[in-house]
């Protein structure tokens, strides 16, 4: 088998190897350095970008604020204005209105039937007193108030529930009177929405 | 010796220690800061955008709003006439008197009370008063419903809290039932200030807006005159109610404070 003789001398091989070695490193320092330097380029003009846009907001704000504070009187104004209309909203969303409702009843009232009186309360119910000439007549009028289609019926679904309470014979005049608690709903009776 | 073999080395590796100096510094310096600093300056960059945005809108509302100030100005004028800003209680007894007057009812009492303060919930740390006014009327049906209307309509608010009605004890009304009706109308002092970042939210060209606009012009306006106004006395709160509730009749003497009270 034949050898192979290694003739180079030994300060050859350390020369060579420590040339290599300033080669790579040289190379590999410079990789980095390149590499690291579009990083820092990169950060740079991305920072330099974002101040830019900043100090360009800032002069907007500064110049938006300054031609705000030239319109205070229109602008005090329109903020009266838009709270007044704000609570009115809120009042006409919320406020019945009575006269439709009232109407409504008194069609619903047959001839047979005579309201002696009646109540309004806030949680939405009318107490009535009255007298009919029998109790098919109360019944009927029942009937009516709760009718979903009244003949003349306007507002339809007004009278939700009916509940008659009493109903007392008068031997006198042979009439019935009659108390009943009736529910009403109280979104019909709101006209002005929002 | 040893120096020189330092120095050669220096020398002979001077290219990567000085790019590596630099790629050190350029960390040190330059990236590590720069990756806390970006986000910052990107969350700003998006607040001062934004604010910039909202405050750029504010100004194009304003001058669309300068644009229509006469609108502005009469809307005001309007809904200051609707929601006014003070009591004004002999205006409000007066416009209920001619509002009855003119649906064709008979006053037999009226007296007034100071009602409580609501929150208002569309607005913040804003609040409405209220004057309450007791009414007792001797009225047909029709004429009932027609005052109610009339009230409805009628351009300073006025609300029905509840009502009743009873047949009418009085010696010339047959036919006539006895109503008894607790009204409210309410007030609103309203002070705005100009606050410069804070958007406006109102856009007198909306359609919503003018629509309600125009539902507050065909109002009937009641605009009685100091020689208009009528009397009424002032009750208590609880009086006002049991009148409302019929729990017991309101007495025409029983007010407080009041001036004396003058039936239509």
């Amino acid at each position: 088998m034949p050898q192979s003789i290694d003739l180079i001398p030994q300060q050859d091989t350390e020369i060579v190897r420590q040339s290599k070695l300033i080669r790579t490193s040289t190379v590999l320092t410079i990789f980095f350095l390149v590499v690291t330097s579009v990083v820092a380029g990169y950060y740079f003009v991305r920072i330099a970008t974002l101040r830019s846009s900043v100090n360009s907001n800032n002069r907007r704000i500064s110049e938006a604020r300054s031609r705000i504070e030239s319109l205070s009187a229109i602008e005090i104004e329109a903020r009266n204005l838009d709270a007044r209309v704000r609570v009115l909203r809120e009042i006409y969303s919320s406020r019945n209105e009575y006269s439709v409702m009232l109407d409504e009843f008194l069609r619903r009232v047959p001839e047979s039937v005579e309201v002696s009186s009646l109540n309004v309360s806030v949680n939405n119910t009318l107490s009535i007193d009255g007298t009919a000439t029998d109790y098919l007549a109360i019944s009927s009028f029942v009937n009516s108030l709760l009718e979903e289609k009244f003949e003349e019926d306007n507002v339809n679904g007004i009278f939700t529930e009916a509940v008659l309470n009493s109903v007392t014979l008068n031997p006198q005049t042979n009439e019935a009177d009659f108390f009943m608690v009736v529910t009403f709903d109280p979104t019909k009776l709101k006209e002005i929405q929002q | 010796m040893n120096l020189n073999n330092l120095k050669e080395t220096v020398v002979n590796f001077i290219v990567p220690i000085i790019s590596l100096l630099v790629t050190v510094l350029l960390l040190l310096l330059g990236i590590f800061p720069s990756i806390s600093k970006v986000p910052e300056l990107e969350a700003e960059q998006t607040t001062t955008g934004d604010r910039a945005t909202l405050l750029e809108a504010k100004v194009v509302k304003l001058e669309k709003l300068l644009d229509f100030k006469t609108t502005v100005e009469e809307n005001s004028n309007l809904v200051s006439k609707v929601l006014i800003s003070e009591p004004q209680i002999p205006e409000l007894l007066t416009q209920i008197t001619e509002v009855a007057e003119i649906s064709g009812i008979k006053i037999t009492r009226m007296g007034y009370s100071f009602g409580s303060v609501s929150p208002i919930s569309s607005l913040d740390n804003a609040e409405f008063e209220t004057v309450l006014v007791s009414l007792g009327v001797d009225s047909d049906f029709e004429s009932a419903i027609n005052f109610l209307e009339n009230l409805e309509n009628a351009a300073r608010l006025v609300n029905t809290d509840v009502f009743r009605f009873s047949p009418s004890t009085s010696a010339d009304s047959e036919n006539l039932y006895e109503f008894t009706f607790t009204l409210s109308s309410q007030y609103l002092v309203v002070d705005s200030q100009a606050v410069t970042d804070s958007p406006i939210e109102v856009d007198v060209t909306d359609a919503s807006f003018v629509t309600f606009m125009d539902k507050l012009k065909g109002l009937k306006f009641y605009e009685p005159t100091v020689d208009d106004t009528v009397d009424a006395e002032e009750l208590t709160n609880e009086e006002v109610n049991e009148a409302a509730t019929g729990a017991s009749e309101t007495s025409s003497t029983s007010g407080t404070t009041g001036t004396g009270t003058t039936p239509q």
